[in-house]
């Protein structure tokens, strides 16, 4: 399903000395199928923005369309029916872990979401092992678990109510390294196998860079552009003057340029562009 | 969150009554709520709309405002009226409807008992709204102080108060974030039966109940780690002291209560 933003403002308490605009004049459209990453500083709108996904929050004014579902004016069943298509991922798996094991707690969702619950449970080993937990889980308390394992699950009971678009907010958060990895990969290959649409929020710019096919740059509640990773790589000084890291990357080729004096005469910016650049830099080469 | 409830939120202001010492005004609120209580004709509800109501226009918050915030209470407000309107048989008959009689009496009684519940949770309101809580629980210990004497904890009293205040707006925010955590996972508690809906409320429950343990007990290593030993020893970094402000607002209190005694019968 397409996502489509028209002019979309949101404001925090209305009519209160507390009213905060959040939002302002968004307008984005999001491509059935596609990966993409919101980037921002914090109080940008970001986790406004993925609320408004899910009809968590309605816009106060202009004009949201889910699929086939527009906002504001939904009705009831039309609001449940997108909260089951856009799977919406929080930051902190604790803020929803309740129940007394783990299965009841993957059961959660689809129950809610009037599965067949028959169904569901013959599919819960698959979706176990596609978020790396294993079956031995599933009698213990969702409270034993680690930070990470919590995370796991809440993901896994995401995706048993079968959405087709996942919103991921800061999903590697507290893990370690691997394990932030391994969840990328396991976003990744949603994305390719089952074309889920993936929208990643993060702060993350690594994470966003390599996974992305456009990053959408929110700044103070507007979006300041919407670009591809190869684009973004280019406006290094526009991403540090609204308070965001620059990739990693861009930064060594930053240094390389500046303190090594190398000649940087590549358009993208990745591991073989900068290992040809450095190998011609070693020979002789490629010095300004 | 629940927008509509606004008691302990303060609203920051450089009005006088965001400036009148906190202990004043945990006295005046006593005071008033003795006055409302003595209060026994027209015009002494009337000099005491008065004093609330200057009070709001000189916290120059908006009026709208504080309103909006009453939401919860307007209910109780009517129900008290009507409880009083019908059940009162006093004085003349003013209206019969549908067999029964309405009084007198029991229009004056139920107009005084709404108008004192309803000036007292505006000034109620007010004071939380001009005051940050650390005020109102600094006050509150300045108060007490003299139950030292006879062994009552008014320190402790005071930190726990401050405490659970300090709390309110950071549980109002993670009940907001579990209650969209769980609508985002197809829970719905605003239909079906209502024992459905009870139900519904256990999955916004526990993981709130879970997580205030959890930050009791963060904060308990906290206070530990950096040697809180309570009272003992301890000095306040905000002293509170009266100001000019505070003196003109005890003599304009000394007037309005000799005016009220004089209005009332």
């Amino acid at each position: 399903m397409d996502i489509i933003f028209e002019n979309v403002n949101y404001t925090y308490q209305p009519n209160t000395p507390f009213s905060h605009q959040a939002l302002k004049d968004i307008s984005l459209e999001i491509k059935s199928g596609s990966f993409v990453a919101v980037v921002g500083h914090t109080g940008s709108g970001k986790s406004t923005l993925l609320q408004h996904l899910n009809a968590l929050l309605q816009p106060t004014s202009g004009r949201l369309v889910l699929g086939n579902v527009e906002l504001p004016g939904a009705h009831h069943e039309q609001i449940k029916s997108i909260r089951q298509r856009v799977g919406l991922l929080f930051q902190y798996p604790e803020h929803q872990l309740f129940e007394e094991t783990v299965k009841k707690e993957l059961l959660f969702g689809p129950k809610n979401f009037g599965f067949d619950l028959k169904q569901v449970e013959t599919e819960l080993n698959d979706s176990l092992q596609e978020v790396g937990l294993e079956e031995s889980v599933l009698d213990r308390s969702p409270f034993e678990l680690s930070g990470g394992q919590m995370k796991r699950v809440a993901l896994a009971s995401m995706l048993l109510a079968k959405p087709q678009v996942l919103v991921l907010d800061e999903p590697t958060a507290g893990l370690d390294p691997l394990g932030q990895k391994k969840m990328m990969q396991l976003f990744k290959s949603l994305h390719e196998n089952k074309q889920h649409t993936v929208v990643l929020v993060t702060h993350n710019m690594d994470d966003a860079m390599r996974y992305a096919e456009k990053v959408i740059v929110l700044n103070q509640g507007t979006v300041e552009c919407v670009k591809s990773p190869s684009e973004l790589i280019h406006e290094r000084d526009r991403l540090k003057a609204i308070g965001l890291d620059v990739p990693e990357p861009v930064e060594f080729v930053e240094y390389m340029k500046a303190r090594l004096g190398v000649l940087w005469e590549e358009e993208d910016i990745n591991e073989q562009t900068i290992s040809r650049t450095l190998v011609k830099h070693l020979k002789g080469g490629a010095t300004s | 969150m629940n927008q509509s409830l606004i008691i302990g939120q303060y609203v920051p202001g450089e009005s006088v009554v965001h400036k009148i010492d906190p202990r004043l005004k945990l006295i005046i609120i006593f005071i008033f709520v003795i006055a409302v209580f003595m209060a026994n004709n027209i015009w002494s509800y009337v000099s005491l709309y008065f004093f609330v109501f200057a009070s709001v226009a000189l916290s120059r918050i908006p009026v709208a405002y504080i309103f909006k915030g009453l939401k919860p209470v307007w209910w109780i407000i009517i129900i008290t009226f009507m409880f009083h309107l019908f059940i009162n048989s006093g004085g003349n008959v003013i209206v019969s409807f549908l067999g029964i009689n309405v009084y007198e009496q029991g229009v004056f009684q139920g107009a005084s008992i709404a108008t004192r519940f309803f000036l007292l949770i505006i000034l109620a309101t007010l004071l939380t709204l001009s005051t940050t809580p650390i005020a109102v629980t600094d006050a509150v210990e300045a108060l007490l102080k003299p139950l030292k004497k006879v062994r009552f904890p008014v320190h402790e009293i005071a930190l726990m108060m401050s405490i659970s205040l300090r709390f309110i707006p950071t549980f109002m925010q993670e009940m907001d974030k579990i209650s969209k955590a769980q609508a985002a996972r197809g829970l719905d508690y605003t239909k079906g039966k209502l024992k459905d809906r009870f139900k519904a409320l256990l999955p916004l429950l526990i993981p709130l109940l879970i997580s205030s343990f959890k930050r009791a007990e963060d904060l308990a290593l906290a206070m530990e780690a950096r040697g809180y030993q309570g009272e003992e020893g301890r000095t306040k970094l905000r002293q509170l002291s009266f100001s000019k402000i505070d003196y003109i607002v005890i003599i304009s209190l000394i007037v309005f209560l000799v005016s009220f005694y004089m209005i009332r019968v």
